[in-house]
């Protein structure tokens, strides 16, 4: 129970002056910290009722060992070590994803046959959508979502950041370019840059400018609140909601559908993904999102990739699937 | 033409971070820190160029437009600059400056996610309306009978044979579907670090 205030005290910590006179208390003085604590807990009496709980927690990090050296490894941001087994199960998956990619690229290249997907309707939809936008001088509002890219989230704003380049090539022939919104810092500095290659490398420099890449905000509530002014711009007809969002998420899918605007959706987190497929026609779910890419602009790598993804996910599920069957049989 | 220093910069580091996860007790680890640090604070000097972008490359041209609502972007600006001006004064520590903005921002997000559950309620009452498949109807169903379940209203029928366990059983379905869905996305972000690391996708130019 008195692990109950450990997160709240710990971010508190983290980026307090204090941080590394605290971890050197925990971790260097030992005796000395558990006299403190037993001070702490004979002069609970002193303190106010409605604090007891949070001074009795603190008392209990100082005066045992296992404690206190959790919560200094919950300070310096340690998540539990992976035992050397582990991670060399994940250099293994990781090599043999690697060479599985490059090999498949090599072989296709050689061959000159790229491999055909299954068509996803909501795609096919939204390449109709950017031709229309094109035609009509319509803008695309493209949402990026809030993934910072030092996170491990980064990878649906790495997808995000390939699936605007291909988009803004898309549309670099009608008069309006895409504007775009993102929740986080980085991400939009990206984006600017992604819109201004495209820019430079289908001569049309002069649409540019950099308002139309921005920071929307820099709470997920806040970005959505900034984005959904962008959904709501009258010229707007279509929108691209792909990146990390939360159930808030639905602000923009709901804004859009009122006023008719057409919705590419997909999220590589779980209730953004259920939200908009109550919200959107057709959301792209689970790993349909990092298939975009291969399907806006199939290259031998973004081919290579997907096939080794369908086969890796076979694979696992065989493996599943095997485990199972075995505990049942109470082999394992 | 993209210069092929970058990519190869970028495969070196990729390499290093890697390395430096992988074998964390060697030496790797040494150089991987600091450049994870380095991240880190250039993450933070973007987050300062993206938001003065944001207050003076968009709402103070938007103030300049006359075609345009100027409300929004004058409250904008004038919030940001009497938080930067209270920041600096007292210090991003103080507490009644953290309090202060803390009471301002919770009570607005916490109306918001309000407005949003009704919003997401509302949308969900169409939800037949805009998927007409299998799928569609499989979502509702899936979404009233764990409405129902997660209610407590089967806490009356306790005392009748085979509910506890067929609940606790169809409990577990829908964690399966979701773990199912994680192992997707998990293999998507694998292959897209992948193409990244190797240079094959670069989210920058140069």
């Amino acid at each position: 129970m008195s692990e109950q205030f450990w997160p709240e005290w710990a971010q508190h910590w983290q980026h307090h002056p204090l941080k590394g006179f605290l971890l050197s208390f925990l971790e260097g003085t030992g005796p000395f910290r558990l006299l403190v604590g037993q001070f702490m807990l004979a002069g609970t009496v002193f303190v106010d009722p409605t604090k007891t709980d949070r001074w009795l927690a603190a008392a209990e990090i100082l005066e045992d060992d296992d404690k206190s050296h959790a919560f200094a490894s919950m300070l310096k941001e340690e998540t539990p070590a992976m035992s050397t087994d582990e991670l060399l199960i994940g250099l293994v998956f990781f090599l043999i994803t690697a060479v599985l990619i490059l090999t498949m690229t090599l072989r296709q290249k050689r061959s000159g046959i790229t491999p055909s997907f299954r068509k996803i309707a909501a795609l096919a939809r939204f390449k109709r959508a950017v031709s229309l936008s094109v035609e009509e001088g319509s803008r695309i509002h493209i949402s990026l979502g809030n993934a910072s890219i030092t996170l491990p989230a980064s990878a649906s704003a790495f997808v995000s950041l390939a699936a605007l380049r291909r988009i803004s090539q898309l549309s670099s022939e009608g008069d309006n370019p895409p504007i775009v919104t993102s929740g986080d810092a980085v991400l939009s500095i990206l984006s600017q840059d992604t819109l201004h290659e495209t820019a430079r490398e289908s001569h049309t420099l002069d649409l540019y400018n950099s308002t139309l890449a921005a920071l929307a905000g820099v709470t997920p509530l806040a970005y959505v609140s900034g984005a959904l002014e962008q959904v709501n711009e009258e010229e707007v007809k279509t929108n691209v909601l792909i990146g990390n969002y939360g159930s808030e998420v639905g602000f923009l899918s709901t804004a859009a559908a009122e006023k008719g605007a057409y919705t590419l959706a997909a999220s590589d987190a779980l209730p953004a993904q259920a939200v908009l497929y109550a919200t959107t026609e057709q959301p792209l779910i689970g790993e349909e999102l990092f298939a975009l890419p291969a399907y806006l602009h199939s290259t031998p790598m973004h081919s290579a990739s997907l096939q080794t993804q369908d086969l890796l996910r076979g694979l696992l599920v065989l493996i599943m699937l095997v485990g199972a069957m075995l505990k049942l049989l109470g082999a394992v | 033409m993209r210069s092929p220093l970058v990519p190869l910069f970028g495969f070196l580091v990729g390499t290093v971070i890697l390395a430096g996860y992988f074998f964390p007790g060697s030496g790797i680890a040494v150089i991987r820190t600091p450049m994870l640090d380095w991240a880190v604070i250039l993450s933070g000097v973007a987050g300062l160029i993206a938001i003065v972008h944001l207050i003076f490359g968009v709402h103070w041209r938007r103030l300049r437009d006359p075609e345009r609502n100027h409300l929004f972007s004058f409250l904008i600006i004038i919030s940001f600059l009497l938080t930067l001006a209270a920041g600096i004064f007292f210090g991003p520590t103080n507490k009644v400056y953290q309090k202060v903005v803390t009471e301002i921002q919770m009570p607005i997000e916490a109306s918001l996610m309000a407005v949003l559950a009704i919003t997401l309620a509302y949308s969900s009452l169409r939800l037949l309306q805009r998927q007409h498949n299998w799928m569609g109807f499989v979502f509702f169903v899936s979404v009233v009978v764990f409405l129902l379940i997660n209610s407590g209203v089967f806490s009356y029928f306790a005392n009748v044979p085979f509910i506890q366990p067929l609940l606790s059983g169809v409990s577990q379905v829908p964690i399966a579907g979701a773990r199912g869905i994680l192992i997707g996305v998990a293999l998507g972000s694998l292959v897209t670090g992948i193409r990244i690391w190797i240079g094959s996708d670069r989210p920058y130019n140069g």
